[in-house]
């Protein structure tokens, strides 16, 4: 909470940025490297799959940051609409077009490998439906953000549509779940143990690692980017919602009723 | 606190009684059941065994229809700003515009499957089950969509936004519609598919109102 309020303010932001973004940065070059190489030269090949198993060590990360991300944006969402913390709102905001890639690029992998392993390019098994269902969820959370002009009612508009999301997730997960399965069930986080050797799983954590640092990485640029341009414009009054719409006098009361005063950065 | 509520539903359940998002759901459901066997073909089997999942599909279309304009009227001819200042929450407010907006859209679509069902050869078992999974999961429909329509309450031609934004929450209840109404017509009531369903309509309605008003406020600032 004390570390919330504490990088609510945007130039204590970027002074953690300016050295936490290049050792984010060298990470995650390093994980990725390790752990691609890892995966593809010396993990062992799958008995039944041959090579074709190593698309595990992208897609698998790839789907557990797809709904990672979207649990923090979740996260951030909350804390920008409780305590109207203006960067948390922005770092949801910047999250979701990653989100999505990590989403996109779960199913395009996911679809790469289901047509090496079971023929085909698509099936309509729990995972994939639900990763379809979660694909349109951030782009319908993007777009809201994109099609209400003033910033500080797009960010309250939104963060309670990714509550909404983040409410309805599990339930539409456990119900695609409970409608159908093909895929194998879950083989790392479940009771007594993964279900793989650690020669396969290793490399896995290594590229997760990889995956979740890239996430960082990318989102400190996007978000240091956020707060210069809006420093190098000029002080806008649409980022208060009050004064977006110049209202007469009798109008300006009952709006003195809800404003809400500080919302700018 | 809970006269005033009455008053307000009653003036809800006139106003959308006036209103055409209602008969446009309808209309939309009985034209789009009836024209289905044209591109399905006449194999009564078939559209017996599709029926359950294609009234689903198109309550589910239907439910969308009219939801665009539930709040944005009375933000934009000052109602809800009378409310705002009134001491009555603007969540009671929603959730009563929302439950009469059920009234005349909801459960008139489920009585819709009365003729439609005899239209494609259902049983009368069948089609009490299809009716009742519909009683039990079209609230949920309306209140998940009313809420996202107060979030696209103060947009221009935010009807496809609307659309947009609600069609992948409705993926449980088009799981578990169909599979409902063919428990329900076995008469398995304490079945998984018609309990679920329940759940759906449930955490909509704990959610729902709290998250209109949420989102409504946003506009009256």
């Amino acid at each position: 909470m004390k570390w919330l309020t504490h990088m609510a303010n945007p130039e204590r932001f970027l002074k953690f940025a300016k050295p936490a973004l290049p050792v984010f940065a060298v990470l995650t070059v390093l994980l990725l490297l390790v752990g691609g190489l890892w995966s593809l030269l010396i993990a062992p090949e799958d008995k039944l799959q041959g090579a074709a198993a190593r698309m595990l060590y992208v897609h698998v990360p790839a789907a557990w940051m797809s709904m990672a991300v979207y649990a923090f944006m979740a996260g951030a969402s909350l804390v920008g609409y409780i305590w109207r913390h203006s960067l948390a709102d922005f770092a949801a905001r910047e999250a979701a077009p990653l989100g999505m890639a990590f989403t996109f690029l779960a199913l395009l992998t996911g679809s790469l490998w289901g047509k090496t392993t079971w023929g085909v390019w698509w099936d309509w098994d729990a995972r994939m439906t639900s990763m379809l269902v979660l694909l349109f969820i951030y782009a319908g959370y993007i777009t809201l953000w994109r099609v209400i002009d003033n910033e500080a009612q797009a960010a309250r508009l939104a963060a309670i549509l990714c509550m909404i999301g983040a409410i309805n997730i599990p339930i539409i997960k456990f119900s695609v779940d409970y409608w159908e399965t093909l895929h194998q069930p879950a083989s790392i986080i479940r009771e007594g143990g993964p279900a793989m050797p650690p020669s396969m799983y290793l490399p896995l954590f290594v590229m997760a690692f990889g995956y979740q640092f890239l996430f960082a990485s990318l989102l400190v640029m996007r978000l240091q980017t956020v707060i210069w341009r809006r420093r190098s414009m000029p002080v806008r009054p649409a980022s208060r919602p009050a004064a977006n719409h110049p209202v007469s006098a009798p109008q300006a009361s009952t709006q003195s009723a809800n404003a809400n005063p500080d919302t700018s950065p | 606190m809970s006269r005033a509520f009455f008053a307000l539903f009653q003036r809800d359940l006139r106003l959308a009684s006036r209103g055409h998002g209602f008969a446009a759901a309808l209309g939309f459901f009985l034209l789009a059941a009836s024209m289905a066997p044209l591109a399905f073909g006449t194999d009564p089997d078939f559209l017996r065994e599709a029926a359950p999942a294609l009234f689903w599909l198109l309550a589910v279309l239907a439910a969308l229809l009219g939801l665009e304009g539930l709040f944005r009227p009375a933000l934009e001819n000052g109602d809800l700003d009378i409310i705002a200042l009134s001491p009555m929450p603007l969540s009671l407010m929603a959730l009563s515009r929302l439950s009469a907006y059920w009234l005349v859209t909801g459960l008139p679509l489920a009585l819709c499957v009365f003729p439609a069902g005899l239209l494609f050869g259902m049983s009368s078992a069948a089609i009490f089950g299809l009716f009742t999974s519909m009683v039990i999961g079209t609230p949920g429909l309306i209140l998940i969509g009313g809420a996202i329509a107060a979030l696209a309450a103060g947009l221009r031609q935010a009807a496809g936004l609307v659309v947009f934004l609600t069609l992948p929450f409705y993926a449980p209840a088009l799981i578990f519609g169909p599979r409902a109404a063919n428990a329900l017509a076995e008469g398995q009531w304490l079945s998984a598919s018609p309990l679920f369903l329940l759940a759906f309509t449930l955490q909509a309605l704990a959610i729902a109102p709290f998250l209109s008003a949420g989102a409504l406020r946003q506009y009256l600032e």
